[in-house]
C-alpha cells in the first residue's frame, strides 16, 4: 500500500439548494495517474478548486500529503502544481515574464523557466506577449506555470483542452512520463474516458457530484461483459429453434447475441444450430468499448 | 511580501497604466506657470498660493479618480487572463496579497505626490520665488493628500476585486468623485466627505499653520474611520471569497 496523497471526506459543496458536489470520497495515491472524469457540469471543477482551496467546502474534509487544507494550506500548495478549468495568464507580459511573476512567489530557481518552457515547446515564442497566444499555447504556457515549482502533486482540469492532436499527445507523454522519472502524483480530469484511457492507472468517475466509480481501470474494463455474436443464414428461425431448447437468445440485426457465461452452453448452442442445418458463418467476442461503459454508467445517474 | 512585491511591481511595470502618474502633475504645473497663478501678494506667500492654486486641479478630481484607475487596472488583469485563481493556488497568503495591492496603488499615488511637488518647484524656479522655501508646509500638505487618499483606494480595492468588469469599479469612482465639485462650497459637509479630504487636507492655510495639518477633528475621524472601514470590509470579503 503506498501513501495516500489526497483523500476527501464526504466533500460536498452546496450552490443555492443542489449539491453540485456531493459527499465525494476522492483518493489518490502515491505515483498514481488518476483519471478524474463525468460529463459536463458533473462537479469536477467544483471538486478541484476545493483541493486547490480556492473555494470553501460546504461540509466535509480534504487532506493533501495527509495534512488538513484548512490548516494547512501553504506547505500544501507549495508542492502542488494546477491548472484550473482554462489557462491563467497575464496578457500584456510575454510567455517568460509570466512564469517569472510565477517564479519569484514559489522561490524557483531561474533555470526552471527555460527548462519547463522547453518541456511544453514554448521556447521559441518566450518573448511574445501572451495576448497574442492561441489558446493551444496558453495552454502550454499553464502546463508550463504549473511544473514551475517542481511540485509533487499535480492537479490539471482538462489539460488538453484546446491542443491540436499533435499537442494532445505529447501532453499525454509528457504526463505519462512525470510518475516515473519523477514520482510526482497526478489528478487528471476530463469529460472523455477515451483520453483518461490512455494514461491513467485509476479512475474516478463523477455525475451529478456523486462519485460513482473509482477503482483501477482495469476493474472498470472488467465491468463490460462480453457477448458472443453468432452470424448465420435465417437467423429468425435460428432463434425460434433455439429457444424451443430452452435457449433465451438477443436477436438484433440479424444476428445473434449470447451471453457469454459458460464455454459449455456455447458450445451447447452452437452444436444444436448445426445440428438442425443452420450454416453458422461466424462466431464472435463483443465487448462493449470503454466509452460504452462509461455511457452506461452515468446513464444510471440520469446522465447528460 | 517581499516577493509578492517583486511579482506585483513585474506585472506592473509591464503594463502602461503607471505612466498616468504624469498626468496631474503636468496638468498642475502647466496652470502654476498660467496667469491665474500671478497674485502680487507677500513675497512670502508666493509658495503657498501657487501650492493653493496647484491643488484645486490635482486634488479636487484628478487624485480621488487616480486611486480607482489604479486599483481598477491592478485588478484587472488578475480579472481578464483568470490571474486570481493562479495567483491564489500559490503558497500566499490572501491577506498579503491583498494588502500588497493596496501598497502598490498607494506608491502609485505617493509618486504622483512627489511628481506634483516637483511641478511646484519648477513653477517656484520659474517664478523666481524666494528660496526660503516653507518645507513644513509642502509635506504637511502632499502627506495629507497621501493619507486621505488611502480610505479611497481601499474602497476601490474592494470594488476593483468583487466586480470583474472594469467599468463597474469606475463609475462607483465617478459617481462618489462629482460631487466634490458642490460639498466643497459647503462648510458643513464638507468635512464629512471622504472623497474632499484629499482636496481639504492639501489646501494650505497659510504660513502661520506652520506645518500643522490644516484638517479638524472631524476630517481626522473621517479619513481614519473609512480607512479602518473599508480596509476592513474589503480584506474580510477578500479573505473568503471564492474564486
Ligand atoms: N459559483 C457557482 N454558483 C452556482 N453554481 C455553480 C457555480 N459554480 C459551478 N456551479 C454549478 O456546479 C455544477 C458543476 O460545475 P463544474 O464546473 O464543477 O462542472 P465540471 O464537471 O467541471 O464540468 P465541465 O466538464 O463542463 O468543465 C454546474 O451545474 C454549475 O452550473
Ligand atoms: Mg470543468
Amino acid at each position: 500500500m503506498s501513501n495516500v496523497i489526497i483523500e476527501t471526506n464526504k466533500l460536498t459543496k452546496t450552490f443555492g439548494k443542489k449539491n453540485v458536489v456531493d459527499n465525494v470520497d476522492l483518493k489518490v495515491r502515491q505515483g498514481e495517474i488518476y483519471g478524474f472524469l463525468g460529463p459536463n457540469g458533473a462537479g469536477k471543477t467544483t471538486t478541484i478548486r476545493m483541493l486547490l482551496g480556492l473555494a470553501r467546502p460546504t461540509k466535509g474534509s480534504i487532506h493533501i500529503f495527509g495534512k488538513d487544507i484548512q490548516q494547512e494550506k501553504y506547505s500544501i500548495l507549495k508542492k502542488v502544481g494546477s491548472l484550473v478549468e482554462y489557462p491563467s495568464y497575464y496578457g500584456h507580459l510575454n510567455a517568460y515574464e509570466n512564469l517569472e511573476a510565477v517564479r519569484i512567489l514559489l522561490d524557483a530557481p531561474k533555470s526552471k523557466i527555460d527548462e519547463v518552457l522547453s518541456i511544453v515547446r514554448l521556447t521559441k515564442e518566450a518573448k511574445r506577449p501572451v495576448r497574442g497566444f492561441s489558446l493551444g499555447m496558453k495552454q502550454r504556457l499553464g502546463i508550463a506555470t504549473a511544473l514551475l515549482g517542481n511540485p509533487e502533486l499535480l492537479i490539471l482540469d482538462e489539460p488538453t483542452n484546446g491542443l491540436d492532436p499533435s499537442g494532445i499527445i505529447e501532453i499525454r507523454e509528457l504526463i505519462k512520463s512525470m510518475p516515473k522519472e519523477h514520482g510526482i502524483t497526478i489528478i487528471i480530469s476530463s469529460h472523455l474516458l477515451s483520453e483518461i484511457d490512455q494514461m491513467a492507472t485509476q479512475v474516478g468517475i463523477i455525475s451529478q457530484g456523486q462519485m460513482i466509480f473509482q477503482d483501477s481501470l482495469s476493474k472498470l474494463r472488467e465491468r463490460s461483459k462480453s457477448k458472443i455474436k453468432l452470424t448465420v443464414n435465417r437467423a429468425e428461425s435460428a432463434w425460434k429453434t433455439l429457444l424451443s431448447h430452452g435457449y433465451t437468445t438477443e436477436l438484433m440485426q440479424k444476428n445473434l447475441f449470447i451471453n457469454n457465461d459458460s464455454d459449455d452452453q456455447i458450445a451447447k448452442i452452437i452444436k444444436l444450430l448445426v445440428q438442425n442445418d443452420f450454416s453458422i458463418y461466424r462466431a464472435e467476442e463483443e465487448k462493449k468499448s470503454l466509452e460504452e461503459i462509461f455511457l452506461d454508467l452515468i446513464g444510471l445517474e440520469g446522465g447528460l | 511580501m517581499g516577493k509578492l512585491f517583486h511579482s506585483e511591481f513585474l506585472k506592473l511595470r509591464k503594463s502602461s497604466i503607471w505612466l498616468l502618474i504624469f498626468v496631474s502633475p503636468i496638468l498642475s504645473l502647466l496652470l502654476g506657470l498660467s496667469e491665474l497663478n500671478k497674485f502680487p501678494d507677500l513675497e512670502r506667500e508666493q509658495w503657498i498660493s501657487a501650492l493653493g492654486i496647484m491643488t484645486i486641479s490635482h486634488a479636487v478630481l484628478f487624485l480621488p479618480l487616480l486611486t480607482g484607475v489604479f486599483s481598477g487596472f491592478i485588478c484587472r488583469y488578475e480579472h481578464v487572463g483568470g490571474g486570481w485563481k493562479q495567483l491564489l493556488s500559490l503558497p500566499v497568503s490572501r491577506c498579503n496579497v491583498y494588502f500588497m495591492k493596496i501598497i502598490i496603488v498607494s506608491l502609485l499615488i505617493a509618486l504622483t505626490q512627489l511628481l506634483f511637488i516637483t511641478g511646484l518647484f519648477i513653477v517656484g524656479y520659474v517664478n523666481g520665488y524666494p528660496t526660503d522655501i516653507p518645507w513644513s508646509v509642502i509635506t504637511t500638505s502632499v502627506l495629507g493628500g497621501w493619507i486621505a487618499c488611502l480610505p479611497l483606494i481601499s474602497l476601490q480595492m474592494f470594488v476593483s476585486v468583487a466586480w470583474s468588469s472594469f467599468a463597474a469599479p469606475f463609475a462607483v469612482n465617478v459617481i462618489f468623485t462629482i460631487p466634490n465639485i458642490l460639498i466643497i462650497n459647503s462648510e458643513k459637509f464638507s468635512p464629512f466627505y471622504p472623497w474632499l479630504q484629499p482636496f481639504l487636507l492639501m489646501t494650505p492655510n497659510s504660513v502661520e499653520s506652520f506645518g500643522a495639518f490644516s484638517g479638524s477633528a472631524a476630517q481626522f475621524v473621517v479619513v481614519f474611520g473609512s480607512l479602518m472601514l473599508f480596509l476592513g470590509s474589503g480584506f474580510w470579503y477578500f479573505s473568503r471569497k471564492e474564486i
